[in-house]
């Protein structure tokens, strides 16, 4: 059994939940990393480590709320990580992007086709954080 | 920098360049001032100067000098209810040579000027000893009006800097004149400036001058110093909280702009002039319903020819064939990092709707200038 990895958010790498008794794994927030092979590379092991001997329903959730292309790609080495799995139709992938976001729907949508997963997509309100300009609560300070 | 005459774009962009040679800063905001914007500001301004190799007191007297800069703007500046081009406010801080020039600008009522005047030039007539003087007295008084009006932050930006305040008013219009204060602090010694020459530093004429071209090419924010991740994410906090748009196409925006930070951040590291670090530039402007994101950075001139190639590759496919370029590089694991793959630039491409836009301007000795240009249609 491999051991659960957790990590926090920051404000360029995004929160990272590897529960292996569980099965449930998830990523959600920014990733920006500027190396983000660097970020990624432990996950994927982690990934390979737990399908070696994986729970019999696993469920992976994405909730991404931007990304860099530097982690599409280790996205995309991870995503093919889980692909090479047995039993692969024990895995559900969940995609959350939010509302109107086309190019993290297409995005998604692209691992999907490529890969031979469940891939179910959600679309979810948009999380506004404290630095975006918000209608009727921006004003200027006097 | 420092040129007196008028200021022509591509001059504009070679004079950056340079100033970037030094291990200069200059970066100049324009736009609102809220609380949130305030902060971030003022942040990326401190994390360059952390940077520097001067003592922590000087840092202290410098940072001070900023937050009373920046407060002076948001409690005098009597901004409009809608934001405009002239009536934007704006922050600014360079370096050059050791010496740093702070300058804010902002729109002031016509009948307050005379007070404003008369109270600057008060201030800039006392030598230091008057000035602790009147510092007490106007303390003590408590003539403070709601605004802060006595004075006290302009007293302390003499005090802090151990210079004298340069001011400049333009007229706008009948109601209001646009108000330049500007201040300067020299890294090693507290010691008083010299006469400023305004051809040879960032004078308060300058700042007009400069002040007028980022108005007239709508530019909202130019930064050029020495790039990495930490100010990358103030970047972006900055622009997140300016731009007023839906979040959806903000994030296209976001997006971009990472992509082309994290250009200068991978392949600007150059040392050039013995300069460690990524040095380039970053400007933004809003003109036409259009956000145009420009980056300028070295690149080895033998390097040129590979990249020009790439980019006029791009540039040449149309949608179908961007993807699936896009979809073959992305699981092409051969290929480790994105940095390779030319990721980045088909991102920037796709999600602009636009033609990259770019040009090489030779410079001398190993390296040529790169700029790109990316533009999206609000």
């Amino acid at each position: 059994m491999v051991e659960n990895l957790n990590i926090s958010a920051t404000e360029d790498t995004p929160e990272v939940i590897m529960n292996g008794v569980k099965g449930f794994i998830s990523f959600s927030g920014t990733s920006w990393a500027e190396d983000a092979l660097s970020f990624y590379k432990p996950l994927i092991q982690w990934i390979k480590d737990y399908f070696e001997n994986p729970q019999p329903k696993t469920d992976i959730e994405f909730s991404l709320s931007y990304f860099n292309t530097s982690s599409a790609k280790q996205i995309a080495k991870l995503i093919t990580a889980i692909n090479e799995c047995k039993n692969k139709n024990q895995i559900f992938v969940k995609w959350y992007y939010e509302k109107e976001d086309h190019e993290m729907l297409k995005i998604g949508q692209k691992y999907s086709s490529i890969l031979n997963l469940n891939f179910q997509f959600i679309e979810t309100e948009p999380v506004v954080d404290k630095d975006d300009y918000q209608e009727g609560v921006y004003q200027i300070v006097k | 920098m420092g040129s007196d005459n008028n200021i022509a774009n591509k001059d504009f962009v070679i004079e950056l360049m340079k100033s970037t040679q030094k291990e200069d800063l200059n970066y100049i905001y324009r736009g609102e001032f809220t609380q949130n914007l305030q902060q971030h500001i003022l942040s990326l301004a401190e994390k360059n100067i952390d940077r520097d190799k001067i003592s922590g007191k000087i840092k202290k007297r410098i940072f001070h000098i900023m937050v009373e800069s920046i407060q002076n703007i948001s409690r005098h500046g009597d901004a409009a209810e809608d934001s405009n081009e002239i009536t934007d406010s704006m922050f600014s801080i360079q370096k050059e040579n050791k010496w740093y020039y702070i300058t804010t600008g902002n729109i002031i009522e016509n009948g307050k000027v005379s007070d404003l005047k008369s109270k600057l030039d008060k201030i800039n007539s006392l030598d230091s000893e008057e000035l602790d003087k009147f510092y007490r007295e106007v303390l003590g008084n408590g003539q403070l009006s709601s605004k802060g009006g006595a004075g006290l932050g302009l007293i302390e930006m003499v005090r802090k800097s151990g210079n004298k305040l340069s001011y400049q008013l333009e007229k706008v219009n009948d109601e209001i004149s646009f108000f330049y204060l500007h201040s300067n602090i020299n890294g090693t010694t507290l010691e008083q400036a010299p006469e400023q020459s305004p051809e040879s530093v960032y004078s308060v004429n300058y700042m007009v001058k400069l002040h007028s071209f980022i108005m007239k090419n709508s530019i909202l924010l130019i930064y050029s110093a020495v790039f990495d991740q930490d100010s990358l994410l103030s970047l972006i906090s900055i622009m997140k909280n300016r731009m007023k748009e839906t979040l959806n196409s903000k994030k296209k925006i976001i997006s971009i702009m990472v992509e082309m930070l994290q250009n200068i951040i991978h392949h600007g590291n150059v040392n050039v002039s013995g300069i460690e670090g990524c040095q380039g530039i970053f400007y933004i402007s809003l003109k036409d319903d259009k956000y145009c994101l420009t980056t300028i950075n070295y690149i080895k001139k033998s390097k040129v020819d590979d990249l020009k190639a790439k980019l006029d590759h791009i540039n040449s496919l149309n949608e179908q064939q961007r993807e699936d370029f896009y979809n073959e590089r992305l699981f092409d694991f051969r290929i480790n990092s994105s940095k390779e793959a030319g990721l980045g630039l088909i991102e920037i491409r796709n999600k602009s709707r636009n033609p990259l836009e770019y040009e090489f301007i030779e410079g001398e000795g190993e390296y040529s200038l790169f700029k790109m240009t990316s533009c999206i249609n609000r």
